[in-house]
């Protein structure tokens, strides 16, 4: 017995001391919140996972800081007047992680096996296929695809992970691209490492040599390592947090281009009538809930975000101002005061849930009852976004690049219109929009539509909840963009 | 030998069963793991080729007829979270919870036996008040939050471990033991306590025995009277005991091994059921249930040797 109590005392002696930290200014550990869903790019749909794998691959554009599109993989790209042909030219020295140049022929591999057309993929993964004719090569660094019909979106619609030709088959093992970095490993429900791409396009880009995306799945558990120091980066901290991680990190808060928004099922018959959305709307006071919840957001008025500025619409700020009397009268005009309805809110979200509990509370001094039922996440897609059984919810939805899959929900015949929205002057604006050429004009038709979501109190717009973002102090040139993606490329340590 | 046969099979049955509950629990609850895995940006050209890679186009008994099959040729399917064969996500995770689970098992009866029984040979009252009231507090307090309790003191105050302390079983044993100590102790505290107040109370209870009387008439010294008469006597009880803790540790380790990061199969099998990837689930109860029915085939034979009066088998 005795053995064993000395043996179980060197183990522990063993295992104490502190392990000294890594000092070496090379490397950085990013925290975040959820495991990969997929390391094949084109199987990758959760924001969570792209936004990471964004650093390993590359696609034929980007985007800037303000969500302009800019060329990546292509050296240029243009489309024809009817919107159904579109050129890029490529980039001559880009090398994929397997020392391999690319050329079209990867292109066309890519776009082939997105369509189902490649040898290993015998069926279209991706719904882009969809309106594809076809894509050719005509030389080793251009590209043409032509489209079934004209898509005014089609170039954001491009940002898609090249890979080189006939990799499909090993990208869910190791991913291999052309970005700024090359996988390295990566182990189930702990961390992805990369190393810096010394092949990458841009001659002094990466500057960070290694980079481990560590998985936390449990938030305590993340920020007491952050507090510890052994985290660089970690994204979506709460409000209440910032104070106790200490004084060594700068807090970013940045806009996310997420529309929060509660969202009205118009099949509930009270909703039906515009006088009982605009009562809610007029009995909301989004300043409070920002205030309480992520202080600093950007309160929004239409189903886009302010940050995206070239799109937005501003005529549509502060169109419902906080009146309680004004919604009473609208309620009894309507016949519903004695209003109650329950919304659906996923419980793992807790931004969302904490504002379901300030709504019903505003929402009680004009007579309204409002329930709280909260679902799990998996519940949540299967009941109210696929099955429509709800009520109201109150969901963010993320943006995009292209206004189209933002504001485009409300079309009625989107395919996941969840909320039944429908319009039809609101959809002949939409289809306008998507046809025309003309940017300037495509751009009037996106903000007449917001603001005719606006007026008809198409749901109760909440705001852009900032993302609160912690970075070590010794680390500079840390860039956001209003899509998700966290562009690890610029970064270096101060000197 | 014939009744371990029948226990088996017995065994085999329960699996079964607890396979079958499992499927049609998955057929109830809301969900999907396709939905889940592909998110509110549907793209139903992805969704319709992942349903047809993961055979969940077909219907549900064609689905459950082919898992069982594939149980019989040793496949558990390809986790739908993971597009990895579930076996090998079990495999990688394995050797942290057998750890967690042994560690503790092994800290709940190195610990809780020999504090009960020296607690109980100097029963002073206020020692036994103390006694009672700490060990009532360590059987109270739930894992998760022990878990807290513990990196606050060991990592963030006396900085003796990084939060994060997993390291891969392969790249370093020693720094994996190390990794081990924390969670191991945030699971077992607890039963460690509830194995200390039986062993206590047992043994009180066996020191007022007209043998131990006896014994001390005939002059053995306090110690030898509990070590050789007291302990094997009281070892029945506490063993039961801790036949029923470990389903508590192996419980506890789910919420541990989320609250120190490690990737273990209680996480994992959290993760499963979150996304409703029914050959992940399946596959980890699976595992459970075999674990739960041979510790209690090992407890049967332990009665067994402890005291061969005690008649196991049959209609257990």
């Amino acid at each position: 017995m005795k053995k064993i109590y000395i043996l179980i005392l060197i183990f522990l002696m063993a295992g104490c001391g502190q392990t000294p930290k890594e000092e070496a200014k090379n490397g950085i550990i990013v925290a975040i919140p959820q495991d990969f869903d997929s390391l094949d790019p084109h199987k990758a749909t959760a924001t969570g996972t792209q936004e990471i794998m964004y650093n390993i691959f590359t696609c034929l554009i980007n985007t800037d800081e303000n969500g302009e599109i800019i060329p990546e993989l292509a050296e240029s790209f243009e489309s024809s007047d009817d919107l159904k042909t579109y050129t890029f030219k490529l980039k001559q020295d880009v090398i994929f992680h397997n020392g391999v140049k690319m050329t079209s022929k990867d292109v066309l591999y890519t776009f082939n096996r997105l369509s189902g057309k490649t040898q290993d993929q015998s069926e279209p993964i991706s719904d882009i296929s969809k309106n594809i004719d076809s894509v050719e090569a005509p030389d080793d660094y251009t590209i043409i695809i032509h489209l079934k019909e004209k898509d005014a979106s089609f170039l954001a619609k491009c940002l898609i992970a090249i890979i080189p030709e006939n990799s499909g088959p090993q990208q869910e093992k190791t991913p291999i691209g052309a970005g700024p970095y090359a996988f390295e490993s990566y182990t189930q429900g702990i961390s992805l490492k990369m190393k810096k791409n010394k092949d990458f396009y841009m001659n002094d880009l990466p500057k960070i040599e290694n980079v481990e995306f560590k998985i936390f799945t449990n938030t305590s558990a993340g920020q007491l390592a952050l507090k510890n120091g052994e985290i660089d980066i970690m994204f979506n901290l709460m409000e209440a947090d910032v104070k106790a991680i200490g004084d060594g990190f700068d807090i970013l808060r940045v806009p996310r281009n997420m529309v929060q928004l509660m969202a009205f099922n118009y099949d509930f018959a009270p909703f039906k009538d515009i006088r009982v959305r605009q009562a809610i709307n007029y009995a909301v006071n989004k300043k409070e809930i920002i205030d309480l919840i992520v202080p600093g957001s950007v309160q929004i008025d239409t189903n886009f975000s302010p940050v995206m500025a070239g799109y937005y619409n501003k005529d549509v700020e502060n169109f419902y101002q906080n009146d309680i009397e004004k919604a009473k009268t609208l309620l009894k005009e309507s016949g519903n005061e004695n209003l109650s309805f329950t919304v659906k809110v996923p419980s793992e979200y807790k931004q969302h849930v904490d504002t379901a509990q300030i709504i019903k509370q505003q929402l009680a001094q004009v007579g309204i009852e409002m329930n709280i039922e909260t679902v799990e996440w998996n519940t949540w897609l299967s009941e109210v976004y696929k099955g429509k059984k709800f009520e109201a919810t109150i969901i963010g939805f993320t943006g995009k690049l292209d206004p189209y899959p933002i504001i485009g929900r409300y079309a009625s015949d989107y395919k996941d219109n969840f909320m039944s929205y429908s319009n039809p002057e609101f959809d002949e604006v939409i289809k306008k929009a998507t046809a025309e050429s003309d940017m300037q004009k495509r751009t009037e038709y996106y903000r007449e539509a917001q603001m005719l979501l606006t007026q008809d109190a198409a749901a109760l717009y909440i705001m852009d909840p900032s993302n609160i973002i912690a970075i070590n102090k010794n680390l500079e040139n840390f860039k956001t963009y209003p899509i998700g993606y966290i562009d690890i490329k610029n970064l270096s340590y101060k000197d | 030998m014939y009744k371990i046969i029948i226990k088996i099979l017995h065994s085999l049955l329960t699996i079964f069963l607890v396979s079958l509950v499992i499927f049609f629990m998955f057929q109830i609850i809301p969900g999907d793991a396709i939905l889940e895995k592909i998110g509110e940006v549907s793209d139903p050209a992805l969704e319709s080729a992942l349903r047809k890679q993961f055979g969940m186009d077909a219907p549900p008994h064609i689905r459950y007829f082919n898992y069982l099959s594939g149980i019989f040729s040793g496949d558990l399917g390809i986790s739908i979270r993971y597009s990895v064969p579930v076996i090998e996500l079990m495999k990688s995770r394995l050797p942290n919870t057998l750890g967690i689970t042994a560690l503790a098992m092994l800290i709940t009866i190195l610990i809780g036996i020999p504090l009960g029984v020296i607690t109980a040979k100097y029963s002073k009252k206020s020692i036994g008040f103390t006694f009672n009231i700490i060990t009532q507090i360590c059987t109270s307090i739930p894992s998760f939050f022990m878990a807290v309790i513990l990196t606050l003191i060991f990592s963030i105050w006396l900085r003796l471990f990084d939060v994060v302390l997993y390291v891969p079983i392969d790249q370093d044993f020693f720094g994996y033991l190390k990794g081990l100590i924390l969670p191991s102790l945030a699971v077992s505290i607890g039963t460690m306590a509830t194995v200390a107040r039986y062993t206590r109370g047992s043994v009180l209870e066996q020191l007022n025995m007209n043998y131990v009387r006896t014994a001390q008439n005939k002059g053995l010294t306090e110690n030898y009277i509990l070590i050789k008469h007291i302990l094997p006597n009281t070892l029945i009880t506490v063993l039961t005991i801790a036949g029923i803790l470990l389903a508590n540790i192996l419980g506890g380790t789910i919420v541990v091994e989320s609250a120190f990061s490690i990737p273990g199969i209680g996480s994992l099998l959290a993760t499963g059921i979150k996304s409703r990837d029914f050959p992940l689930v399946q596959g980890i109860s699976l595992y459970i249930t075999i674990c739960v029915v041979i510790v209690f085939l090992i407890l049967d034979i332990l009665y067994n040797l402890i005291d061969p009066r005690i008649e196991t088998g049959g209609s257990g």
